[in-house]
């Protein structure tokens, strides 16, 4: 009696159902913490998300699942905030409202930059198909090309759930790489020359103008692409908080409070899909080579229409800026900077960078809008 | 077995969709810049 009194405690603790899938995964998690701690990559999102793959590992917690028909904590989490499609619009609402799209306004030939950079996203969809993904699967991992975390998920979420966790973990873990993949791409694809090449200063953006942007965005998109408008109409009422200068504190809402509880949300929310059952198989594999291949296709795509541009502008422009349209907001453009001093000290392509580099951000929602009405 | 069919229309009608609306939008932006330049030029000068 004692004694099976005393098994029926020790199985209702998780310490023997942990298996070596486990325990693999709790290093997953402790190396995402370290990364964050240590090296500082992504660590708003890093931390919540090594955690989230550390606690939903320990067994039998009731985190994830549902028990007694109701869902437990952070699946409650997830289902309202990723499968009900709430939180990635609501990060776009702060990330709007934390951009500047004047260099854009500015410049608006980036644009296209934007749009060449979106070159990955469609070489991994074929890369995906050869590796034998379904299409709605391809179209999920081509996305991560873009190098837009919430834009990912976001779709994921609506085309391939259950690719969710390797897609956001690919997505963002890249994202955090892109200092190391692209410079070499960029190295590769230009000469000295044209690393060199400085550009004209930006002329100054109205108030005005800053204000219509939002709107007349919002505008065609939408009306193009109306499958992209829960992320671009978020991004695009942020901006409009920041620009009309009249509601400075929604403004700093979306940029700071809202964005950081959302954060959580969904940092602790996609690391918990990471499950040892569901995820220590060969696709997330595949899916981590096609996120690299995708990063560095969208590098190539955004230097190599730069570098065509040029071909017809008097006024050259530095190939360098377009490896910025992946939409890594603002490290792809700082590493263009970068690059570009590496060749010439006296060189800022920064803010000629954040245009192609806010224009990615439009171009992966757009990109995913339109993959959500072809597939859907 | 890859649907090329439906995997050739999403990079046809998604790639060329994703520059035509850029491009579009680079168009509006280009223009509604030029007509707030002259606006406020022509308030300047009068």
């Amino acid at each position: 009696m004692e004694v099976s009194f005393f098994n029926t405690i020790i199985l209702k603790t998780g310490f023997v159902h942990v298996y070596w899938g486990h325990v693999v995964m709790w290093a997953i998690g402790f190396a995402f913490i370290y990364l964050a701690v240590k090296k500082d990559f992504e660590p708003l999102l890093l931390v919540p998300i090594g955690f989230g793959i550390f606690i939903v590992n320990l067994p039998i917690t009731p985190l994830m699942g549902i028990s007694e028909g109701k869902r437990e904590l952070i699946n409650i989490f997830y289902h309202y905030g990723l499968e009900w499609e709430v939180i990635p619009p609501l990060i776009f609402l702060g990330v709007g409202a934390l951009t500047d799209f004047g260099p854009l306004i500015a410049n608006p030939k980036t644009f296209l930059l934007g749009a060449a950079a979106q070159f990955g996203v469609y070489v991994t969809f074929f890369g995906a198909l050869f590796l034998g993904f379904g299409v709605k699967e391809a179209a999920s991992i081509g996305i991560i090309g873009g190098a837009d975390g919430p834009t990912t998920i976001y779709l994921t979420a609506k085309l391939a759930p259950h690719l969710l966790g390797p897609n956001a973990i690919a997505a963002y873990s890249y994202m955090a790489m892109v200092p190391l993949i692209q410079p070499p791409i960029m190295r590769l694809l230009t000469t000295k020359e044209e690393r060199m090449i400085v550009m004209k200063q930006l002329r100054p953006v109205s108030k005005l103008e800053k204000v219509l942007f939002p709107l007349i965005g919002t505008a065609i998109i939408c009306l193009l692409v109306p499958d992209s408008a829960p992320l671009m109409a978020m991004l695009m009422l942020g901006n409009l908080f920041r620009e009309c200068g009249v509601v400075e504190r929604l403004a700093k809402t979306s940029q700071n409070e809202l964005l950081n509880i959302v954060t959580i949300f969904l940092g602790i929310s996609v690391g918990a899909t990471m499950k040892a059952e569901g995820f220590l198989h060969w696709q997330p594999i595949y899916i981590f080579f096609l996120g690299l291949v995708a990063f560095g296709f969208s590098t190539i795509g955004g230097v190599l229409l730069a570098k065509f541009f040029n071909l017809f502008l008097k006024e050259k422009i530095n190939p360098l800026i377009g490896s910025a349209g992946v939409s890594a907001v603002p490290m792809a453009a700082r590493v263009s900077q970068k690059v570009g001093q590496q060749a010439n000290p006296r060189n800022f392509l920064l803010m000629h960078a954040m245009g192609p580099n806010v224009a990615g951000v439009i171009g992966t929602a757009t990109a995913a809008g339109l993959f959500l009405s072809i597939l859907r | 077995m890859i649907d090329w069919s439906a995997a050739l229309k999403v990079f046809a009608f998604g790639f060329s969709g994703v520059f035509i609306t850029l491009a579009l939008l680079m168009l509006a932006i280009t223009i509604s810049g030029y007509v707030i330049a002259k606006l406020s030029k022509g308030n300047e000068d009068t």
